[in-house]
């Protein structure tokens, strides 16, 4: 009886040795690799652009997951505990960044805050340019717009910062993330072109969204309005009113599509897109991708010329 | 005034609205007075768990969610009479499992291609056509059931000691209402949101209950409530710029607290 007792134990606290080998194991074995973590979709893609083959780019945000509300698991942390360089994109788009930099020991980690230095819009500016009437309620969830990564200008920003990060942590490879970095450049100013050219002639300049208000960058950039249910948030409620505001100007402006993202529901769109007779189609933010996506490898540029398709059809252009 | 009705989206809003009222405020009377009232937020909970399930074995989400909900809601019920707990008890054991089975089945799985709340949680505003259909068929079947069951649902509800010694199966009734309290918790979520359905399955009744004075009073009572709370909520909020669901709740509210103040009133005999 005793001995079984005994026995149990000690079965028991192996298990739970090899449980917590089996969680370090993997973070040991890859310690030459600079490692990277970014968090949302854009930012894994500029660091993966820039560190090429040799480094190691892991997103923190699961497939399908919306970085306002996700939250870190313990596997996260440890994660974190063992890399190189960490990027986000800044506390109004990640509010749970600050905690998890608090909890982790990581004097190597070099933290790269995507949004610094960058010229925000605020948020109650956001909404301007995205609708006819403003809304001081929802200007009220974060001081400015988090969404920096839909202007292209900013993004060649990003990349400069993350080759610099880079470099001073693998200075022997300088030349080829830098390399690197300007030949990924020179895409995001080719797709930059593109919209400015494929966005200048057309019916409407009203983009209307059956979603949040993430497009200002966007919108600024090449002259657009964003017209949305609602505010820089994604977790508000539309009021019947701003639907039936929506609604009109979606048939004032012959709005040929209504806009949805793809991590949320359309149910919205559709109804809107319903009362307009026009279709539905999806604004990526890219802030993240489905599993879907992940696994036919969309890359961010793809997904914004995707994007630029379907503006160009909704804004009728020529 | 005449423009709100114009709005496709807002006669929908207001007619699966009204249906599903209904059936919330006929449910209810039952609910508050067997001290059930919070079975209808916990079944919300469970829902929670069972939509996760759904989405992790590839199992249509609002199927799985039907089924555990029927499933956790009987079960609520048994345990009371088995285990000699208090239904409360039961309700929160389950709503929070619900819940933590839901949370760990939605991290496994890693791959939710939509964010689970807005999946799980209809809007009031974008009712499709086929989902009004379903509202209306909901409140008949509700109205059907209760009314082929209703002597033996008001003798248990009163006095289940005396409807048990009189031959009544308590057990199938308790069964029958917790089932038809699933069905509208899941059809409820999906079509006007959850916060709207756990409301109008508690605040109407209990405000129909301060001034009615018999039992069929209570439900027409109840029901007109609820109904009243539903179009005065919606045209509050088209006027007003204010949430749909929320402003529909605080109405309802309202209107409880007014029943609840003449009922005070009365008993002190300021009003005849």
């Amino acid at each position: 009886m005793e001995k079984t007792y005994m026995s149990k134990w000690f079965i028991a606290v192996c298990i739970s040795w090899l449980q917590l080998l089996i969680l370090i194991f993997p973070f040991t074995l890859r310690a030459e690799n600079v490692s990277v973590i970014t968090t949302i979709f854009p930012l894994k893609e500029f660091a993966q652009a820039v560190g090429g083959e040799q480094v190691e780019v892991t997103q923190l945000l699961p497939p399908g997951a919306e970085a306002h509300t996700w939250e870190p698991k313990p596997s996260d942390i440890v994660r974190l505990s063992r890399a190189d360089i960490f990027i986000y994109t800044g506390a109004e788009m990640e509010p749970w960044v600050s905690g998890i930099l608090k909890t982790i020991e990581n004097p190597k980690l070099v933290i790269i805050e995507a949004s610094q230095g960058l010229p925000l819009l605020r948020a109650d500016q956001a909404e301007a340019i995205g609708g006819e009437h403003h809304h001081s309620q929802e200007s009220m969830h974060g001081r400015f717009d988090p969404h920096i990564w839909l202007n292209f200008d900013f993004d060649q920003k990003i990349v400069d910062k993350i080759t610099e990060a880079l470099s001073k942590k693998d200075p022997e490879v300088i030349l080829r993330y830098q390399r690197n970095a300007e030949a990924y450049k020179a895409k995001l100013r080719d797709i930059d072109l593109r919209y400015l050219k494929g966005l200048g002639k057309c019916d409407s300049k009203e983009v209307v969204l059956g979603s949040h208000a993430a497009f200002a960058y966007l919108a600024q950039q090449y002259g657009l309005r964003q017209i949305s249910l609602y505010g820089i948030s994604p977790n508000a409620e539309p009021t019947p009113k701003k639907m039936a505001e929506v609604i009109a100007c979606a048939k004032k402006y012959h709005a040929q599509a209504i806009y949805y993202e793809e991590l949320v529901s359309d149910k919205l769109a559709k109804t809107i897109a319903q009362e307009t007779g026009a279709k539905t189609l999806v604004l990526s933010t890219g802030e993240n991708l489905t599993q879907k996506q992940i696994e036919t490898k969309v890359t961010f540029l793809a997904l914004m010329e995707q994007n630029l398709e379907n503006l160009r059809y909704g804004l009728s252009c020529k | 005034m005449e423009d709100i009705l114009t709005y496709g989206f807002m006669q929908r809003a207001l007619v699966a609205g009204v249906f599903i009222s209904i059936a919330c405020a006929i449910l209810g009377v039952f609910l508050v007075l067997k001290r059930d009232a919070m079975l209808g937020h916990g079944l919300s909970h469970v829902t929670f768990g069972g939509v996760a399930l759904g989405l992790f074995l590839g199992i249509k989400p609002l199927l799985m969610a039907l089924v555990v909900a029927v499933f956790c809601s009987v079960i609520i019920q048994k345990l009371r009479e088995k285990a000699g707990l208090y239904e409360d008890t039961a309700i929160g054991i389950f709503s929070s499992t619900g819940m933590a089975i839901g949370i760990i089945l939605v991290t496994l799985s890693g791959k939710f291609n939509v964010d689970l709340f807005s999946y799980l949680f209809g809007n009031i505003l974008a009712i499709e056509r086929f989902e009004v259909v379903i509202a209306v068929f909901l409140a008949v079947t509700v109205i059907m059931v209760i009314s082929f069951f209703y002597q033996e649902l008001l003798y248990q509800t009163f006095d289940a000691e005396a409807a048990r010694t009189s031959g009544i199966r308590i057990g199938f009734l308790d069964a029958v209402l917790a089932v038809l309290t699933s069905i509208t918790v899941v059809i409820g979520m999906k079509v006007v949101g959850i916060l709207l359905v756990a409301a109008l399955l508690v605040i109407p009744s209990a405000a129909g209950l301060q001034i009615a004075k018999t039992f069929r009073q209570a439900v027409i009572i109840s029901s007109v409530v609820s109904i009243g709370s539903v179009i005065a909520g919606l045209f509050a909020a088209f006027y007003w710029d204010l949430p749909a669901a929320g402003t529909t709740v605080v109405v309802a509210f309202l209107v409880f607290l007014a029943f609840g103040t003449l009922r005070i009133l009365k008993k002190r005999g300021v009003l005849e």
